[in-house]
């Protein structure tokens, strides 16, 4: 991490002194304590993230064409190393996030502990709406794994989580209807429900894994190995479990 | 022609260890032959309805379906389709994948051509049911004289 913009070093700055060698949660913990104002400037190689502080409140955050809590997310995880700087006085040109502060570092940390590293400590997928930003993480880093086309969250009625894109629906509708048929058939076998399915397809394959209230439905690229992205995938999911 | 029932083969795959049962069924997800435990003929039907109705709705999304595997607590479900029927395959969850995949590739090598399964169709249809062989002649296919057994495609896990 470092510095770069000594405007952020003014006497107006609560941070003053106090961010050199912080990593950026502790950037924004250390904002909300001394009710920061102003707007926290974060460049990871091309990429610009601003998080906007309003007397220690989080009010708004963009990066790219995101904004709001996904931007904050986002920025989050951006991998290093980072570039930070803090301006203050400059307010925020929209507020985006009503999350109070405190609630959103907690999450912001829990969603570290998921991504950050190995040693992390867990969080659990299933904690509920509570979770939700965490999942909108998980599935970014899911996205990422080598192979995989696309990946969708969704509750066993078949809604998407934190995706409402059309191919989101497309694949959410046809894992809903792939889970309906693999306990339709797990009934008549007395197998019990599925657990996990994964389909070979001349252009893409599918993967299929439940969780107690989430299915989650991966497509894989066509010339991808799809034992080992599900094996990768699950490695993936081990922490939050 | 060949001279084994398509009972017979399955009877066959069913040997294999963690195999527990095998049906054949056409793309209308009537069934064509089958090896089970005692089931009820209409939940079989039921199930190989349901299973070629979802190949149908994936292959929108995924493509041709080579294979499905289905897993669930202590069984799993292999369903392949090969030319002109869709073979489905109920195993303990602890089945050997390669060992199953190479009693599959037999299966398919002689089951697996549409004017078979059609002729085992007829024939489960006009009752008759497939023509019977010497068990003899049946080892001794097993031994694949001609060394050209097809590539185990099975693919799935």
């Amino acid at each position: 991490m470092t510095q770069s913009d000594d405007r952020s070093k003014g006497p107006a700055d609560p941070l003053e002194g106090a961010a050199a060698n912080l990593s950026l949660p502790d950037v924004i913990a250390q904002s909300v304590e001394f009710h920061f104002s102003g707007c926290l400037t974060v460049r990871y190689d091309d990429q610009v993230g601003r998080i906007f502080f309003r007397a220690g409140e989080i009010v708004h955050a963009e990066q790219g064409s995101a904004s709001g809590s996904d931007a904050f997310y986002d920025i989050l995880v951006w991998p290093g190393p980072l570039s930070m700087s803090l301006e203050a006085k400059v307010a925020s040109p929209r507020r985006t996030i009503r999350v109070r502060a405190t609630d959103l570092l907690a999450e912001a940390r829990q969603t570290l502990a998921v991504h950050g590293p190995a040693d992390s400590e867990p969080t659990d997928v299933e904690a509920g709406g509570d979770a939700r930003s965490s999942m909108s993480l998980l599935l970014k880093k899911l996205r990422g794994v080598p192979g995989v086309a696309y990946v969708v969250l969704m509750s066993k009625d078949g809604t998407c989580v934190e995706d409402d894109s059309f191919q989101a629906e497309a694949l959410a509708g046809q894992a809903s209807y792939l889970s309906m048929v693999a306990n339709h058939l797990g009934t008549i076998f007395q197998a019990g429900p599925v657990l996990s399915a994964s389909i070979h397809g001349s252009n893409q394959h599918m993967l299929l894994m439940a969780s107690r209230n989430y299915y989650l439905s991966v497509l894989v690229q066509a010339t991808a190995e799809v034992r080992a992205v599900e094996a990768e995938i699950r490695r993936t999911l081990t922490p939050i479990r | 022609m060949p001279s084994w029932s398509m009972e017979t083969v399955l009877k066959q795959l069913n040997s294999t260890p963690g195999v527990m049962g095998s049906l054949i069924c056409d793309p209308e997800g009537q069934v064509v032959a089958q090896a089970f435990p005692p089931i009820d003929a209409v939940l079989l039907r039921d199930a190989a309805t349901a299973l070629v109705d979802s190949i149908t709705g994936l292959e929108k999304l995924i493509g041709a379906v080579g294979a499905l595997d289905f897993r669930y607590g202590e069984a799993r479900l292999v369903a392949k389709p090969i030319p002109g029927a869709t073979l489905l395959v109920l195993c303990s969850k602890s089945v050997n994948l390669e060992l199953l995949g190479m009693a599959l590739a037999v299966v398919i090598k002689k089951i697996g051509s549409p004017e078979t399964i059609a002729r085992a169709k007829a024939d489960t249809a006009s009752g008759r049911g497939g023509q019977k062989r010497d068990p003899l002649d049946e080892f001794s296919e097993l031994d694949d004289p001609d060394g050209d057994l097809p590539d185990i495609d099975i693919d799935v896990d």
